[in-house]
């Protein structure tokens, strides 16, 4: 069996990479300092304190572990990286370092400038490096968490003028990638490979699609770049060292041509325009689910019927959300005077949405205490009473729907 | 000249290809059986149903499908074609036979086991007049009911007003225990069935081809579970393809599933069927003869294409329609576990006697969507009202004469074969008036009609499709002898309703068996006297 071990195993990419090479068939072992739940093996591994990696195989190293706060300086990353790779030298193999898409010799940050001096030692070994662009998707870890809990708390997002530009690739496309290369690594030895959409975007834009594919629509609120060149020194200045890098990192992204490198290795990555697309539809679907199904059972439905109601939609229905309104989302039991059979009639999108929803629902142990008249729950007098006290809610229903119909001949 | 490999092929493994396949293995024939091969997917839960419904967190498995079928199957007739477990038994049909249907609900099977996998079980013998002028050996008929109904188990038998029109009380066992509501139905019509019948309304219990007792070869007996829309785990429910075993213990006989028929060549010796087979695959089988059997529209389809010249045909089918019955004092009840298969019967005289007949059953074994969908309120109103109110209601479906159908099949240049429902002009003036009739029946014996819920079916809905080719005295090229024996491709015998005269309002898959059986024991020794 083909055997990897990959440093950083519990990070972000490394957990990813982890679990996507062992569904490929490869065992993974993982050099991090906690163990991994994804790889087949552990073996304690420290940056700081790079103690080789003790194990017998001779297996390629994925080296994915980094400093994340920075205040260590180079010296040690770069230290780390010379020991795994006289460890591999010393076992026949090699290590493949990925990198980053600021990595270069004058970057603006120390981050930036460290990648660099890695990358230099792996190629003088012989190694292969891989920089990836702005990773994204899957599990947020990394700079993704941070971005991904920024777009989703901002109720505004700065438009950064003139505006920086990214290169995303999705994490799972990123660890495909890393799998290729473990494949046939003889055609990439010494190399540097570069993997991001080959169309640079607009960072602001890509910040606002990953915020809408979370249900957030903030504002955009131009910046100019220089602002935040300053904001970063101030961040710098009162010790958030990381967040500054990163910010300054951002602004530095030199543009980074990756199609060569993705023909080479016969991959097409999805695009994040897509990813975030399909997943602001999911999200409207399991909002739509969760109306609709709490509208039908009277109470809020189990999570696994939700997720039912959007896989029915996007499987049958063509992942369209209904364009419900606000009020009927928020407060489901309103739907009702939308569920009047004369406005059913008339919408047999909307009747189908309905059954769909009554019938996902009721093939469910609640849904089944809802719809039947099971045996020891309940007695007659009460299912009675609850039968007539429908009635009145179901009258001011009709009523509403009749204004709600008439209205909408007017309209 | 080489010989056939086979003697007879049969081409479909439902009720009627195994009733006909029988005889002739057990004479000794060389048998191929072929099938459209499809096989159960999903499997029935093993419980009784309402406890299911309370404790089984995977309910939605077989209640809508791994792949939702239930929703995708939303629009469609029956709740029994929305039954994920029963998919298998209807996917396919018309694109693999190349049929398709206007105004018409095309129903047709390429499992193993046909729609018999499906169907309601209900049974009835025809009446002589029922095989119109065909000069059937009664004697021979006779037996073959015998000997099917020893094989399928019957149950139902009571001395009660149907009992002549089912007429299968000497074959058949007693009957399984009516439910609650089922049980006071029945008394109120003992109390007023003098009048009923003066009225031309009769009930009865319904006679079933479900085992009341467990019976040898490992089939059990019917223990109220509830299950039967999804398929009976006990087997209790007759389906032919738990007859396959028995037909694998004959030599002779080879079960190809998953090979297809679209039309027949002659051969040397006999017939050849080019099938299209597993992945692209394919079996040139060599028959002396032929029975088709592949249902009515499969089995039209093929001989159409077979013989040139018959383009078209009548297709005889029973206009359909439902509706609910409340029993008030049993309003506000719980559901109680019990048979979800046809409980009593009933008929109507109308121009003639006893032209319409139907079943009623439980509305426990249903999902309650089922009814919520129909209701005039909306979903969260309709719930809790449904909920107090379906304990106490039962539901019927009854089957119109056929007089009232002008539904036609045609083949194409292309070789489809188009289905085109069409209804007499009364059609819906008859409904309506059965309507009144039987509303007015079952509140005598103490049960409401619930408005608006008589509701009559699309064309074809019915799934008794029959007479394409029917079986007359002198029949003329596209029509069949009393062997079933196509004018025009000697050698082919039909053992499907296709060959049926007429299609009284009656269950008819019983009378299909009996009259396969009876070509399949005739085509045994008319094989005897013919060297190969
Ligand atoms: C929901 C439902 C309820 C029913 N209830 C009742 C009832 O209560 N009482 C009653 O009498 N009847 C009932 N029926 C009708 C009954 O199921 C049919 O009359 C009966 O199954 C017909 O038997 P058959 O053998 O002629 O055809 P089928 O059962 O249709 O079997 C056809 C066989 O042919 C095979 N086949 C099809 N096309 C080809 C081809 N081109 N090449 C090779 N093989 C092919 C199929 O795989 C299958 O094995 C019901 C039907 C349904 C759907």
């Amino acid at each position: 069996m083909r055997s990897v071990t990959v440093t950083g195993a519990t990070g972000y990419v490394g957990s990813h990479f982890a679990r996507a090479a062992r569904s490929a068939g490869w065992r993974v072992v993982a050099a991090s300092r906690h163990a991994s739940a994804h790889a087949d093996a552990s073996v304690p591994y420290d940056l700081r304190t790079p103690a080789p990696v003790l194990h017998a195989e001779a297996t390629p190293i994925v080296h994915l572990a980094v400093l994340t706060d920075g205040s260590d300086g180079p010296e040690l990353e770069i230290a780390a990286a010379r020991t795994l790779l006289e460890e591999a030298r010393k076992r026949g193999t090699y290590v493949l370092f990925v990198s980053s898409q600021v990595a270069r010799a004058d970057a603006p940050t120390a981050y930036g400038r460290t990648k660099h001096s890695i990358e230099e030692v792996v190629l003088a070994a012989g190694g292969i490096v891989v920089r990836p662009g702005l990773v994204y998707g899957g599990e947020a870890g990394g700079l993704y968490a941070t971005l991904l809990r920024a777009a989703r708390r901002a109720v505004v997002l700065p438009a950064i003028v003139p505006a920086p530009c990214v290169q995303p690739v999705h994490v799972d496309d990123l660890a495909a990638a890393l799998l290729r290369v473990l494949e046939s690594p003889e055609r990439w030895f010494g190399r540097v490979l570069h993997l991001a959409e080959p169309e640079p975007q607009p960072f602001s834009a890509w910040m606002h699609e990953l915020a809408a594919a979370f249900g957030r629509a903030p504002r955009r609120v131009p910046v100019p770049a220089a602002l935040v060149r300053a904001g970063a020194a101030l961040a710098a200045a009162i010790g958030a060292r990381s967040l500054a890098d990163r910010a300054r990192s951002l602004l530095a992204i030199p543009p980074m041509a990756t199609a060569s490198d993705l023909a080479a290795l016969g991959l097409a990555l999805r695009s994040s325009r897509e990813v975030f697309a399909r997943r602001a539809v999911r999200r409207a679907c399991v909002r739509e689910g969760a109306a609709l199904l709490r509208y039908v059972l009277g109470a809020a439905p189990g999570p696994a019927l939700v997720r039912r109601y959007a896989r029915a939609i996007e499987a049958l229905r063509d992942a369209q959300p209904l364009p419900l309104p606000r009020w009927g989302l928020r407060i489901p039991c309103l739907l009702r005077a939308l569920d009047q059979p004369r406005l059913r009639a008339a919408d047999a999108e909307w009747q189908w949405r309905v059954h769909a929803a009554a019938a996902i629902a009721e093939a469910s142990p609640q849904g089944a205490r809802r719809f039947l008249a099971l045996a020891g729950r309940g007695s007659r007098a009460r299912r009675f009473a609850a039968a007539l006290a429908a009635l009145p809610a179901e009258a001011l229903a009709r009523a509403a729907s009749l204004a709600l119909n008439t209205r909408r001949s007017r309209g | 000249m080489t010989p056939p490999d086979f003697d007879v092929l049969v081409v479909g493994s439902g009720p009627a290809g195994v009733a006909a396949a029988f005889p002739l293995v057990e004479a000794g024939w060389r048998v191929a059986m072929v099938d459209g091969g499809a096989q159960p997917g999903t499997d029935v839960p093993d419980g009784e149903y309402l406890d299911l419904r309370a404790t089984d967190p995977g309910q939605a498995r077989w209640l809508l499908g791994a792949d939702l079928h239930a929703l995708r199957a939303a629009e469609a007739n029956s709740p029994k074609f929305r039954a994920a477990t029963l998919a298998f038994a209807f996917r396919d049909f018309a694109a693999a036979n190349r049929v398709v249907a206007q105004r018409f609900a095309l129903v047709g099977s390429m499992a193993v086991g046909g729609l018999s996998n499906a169907w309601g079980c209900g049974v009835t013998r025809f009446a002589a007049s029922d095989w119109g002028d065909a000069s059937i050996d009664a004697r021979e008929l006779d037996a073959a009911y015998a000997s099917v109904a020893a094989r399928v188990g019957l149950s139902g038998a009571a001395d009660d007003d149907l009992a002549a029109f089912f007429g299968v009380d000497d074959l058949a066992r007693g009957a399984i225990p009516l439910d609650r509501l089922h049980a006071w139905l029945a008394g109120c019509y003992a109390g007023s069935r003098r009048a009923a019948k003066a009225d031309g309304f009769r009930m009865g219990r319904a006679r079933l081809a479900v085992l009341a007792q467990d019976a040898p070869g490992g089939r059990q007996g019917c223990d109220a579970r509830g299950l039967c829309l999804w398929g009976c785990p006990r087997r209790a429910t007759y389906s032919s393809r738990h007859d396959l075993a028995g037909l694998r213990r004959h030599a002779g006989f080879v079960h190809l599933p998953a090979h297809v028929v679209e039309r027949l060549e002659r051969g040397a010796a006999g017939w050849l069927a080019r099938t299209r087979g597993p992945d692209g695959g394919g079996k040139t089988v060599a028959a002396r003869r032929v029975v088709l059997a592949a249902g009515t529209v499969a089995s039209t389809a093929i001989a159409m294409r077979s013989l040139a010249g018959f383009r078209a045909a009548q297709l005889l089918h029973l206009p359909m329609a439902a509706f609910a019955l409340w029993l008030p004092r049993f309003t506000g009840a719980h559901a109680v576990p019990g048979p979800a298969t046809a409980q009593l019967a009933f008929t109507l005289d109308g121009d003639a006697p006893q032209e319409v007949c139907g079943y009623t059953f439980s509305t426990h074994g249903l999902p309650m969507t089922e009814f919520l969908r129909h209701a005039p309120l909306s979903a969260a109103g309709a719930a809790p009202l449904l909920r107090a109110l379906l304990p106490s209601c039962i539901v019927a479906n009854c089957f119109l004469p056929s007089r009232l159908t002008r539904s036609r099949v045609e083949l194409r240049d292309d070789g489809t074969l188009v289905v085109t429902g069409g209804e007499a002009e009364d059609a819906a003036e008859f409904g309506e008036r059965v309507r009144a009739r039987l509303a007015a029946a079952f509140a005598a014996s103490g049960a409401r009609m619930l408005p608006g819920s008589f509701r009559r079916g699309a064309a074809g809905a019915d799934v008794h499709y029959a007479g394409t080719m029917p079986m007359r005295a002198s029949p003329r090229p596209g029509e069949c002898d009393a062997d079933g024996e196509l004018r025009g491709l000697e050698g082919v015998h039909l053992a499907d309703a296709s060959a049926l005269p007429t299609l009284p309002a009656k269950s008819h898959t019983l009378a299909v068996m009996a009259n396969a059986h009876r070509i399949g024991a005739r085509l045994a020794r008319r094989l005897a006297t013919v060297p190969p």
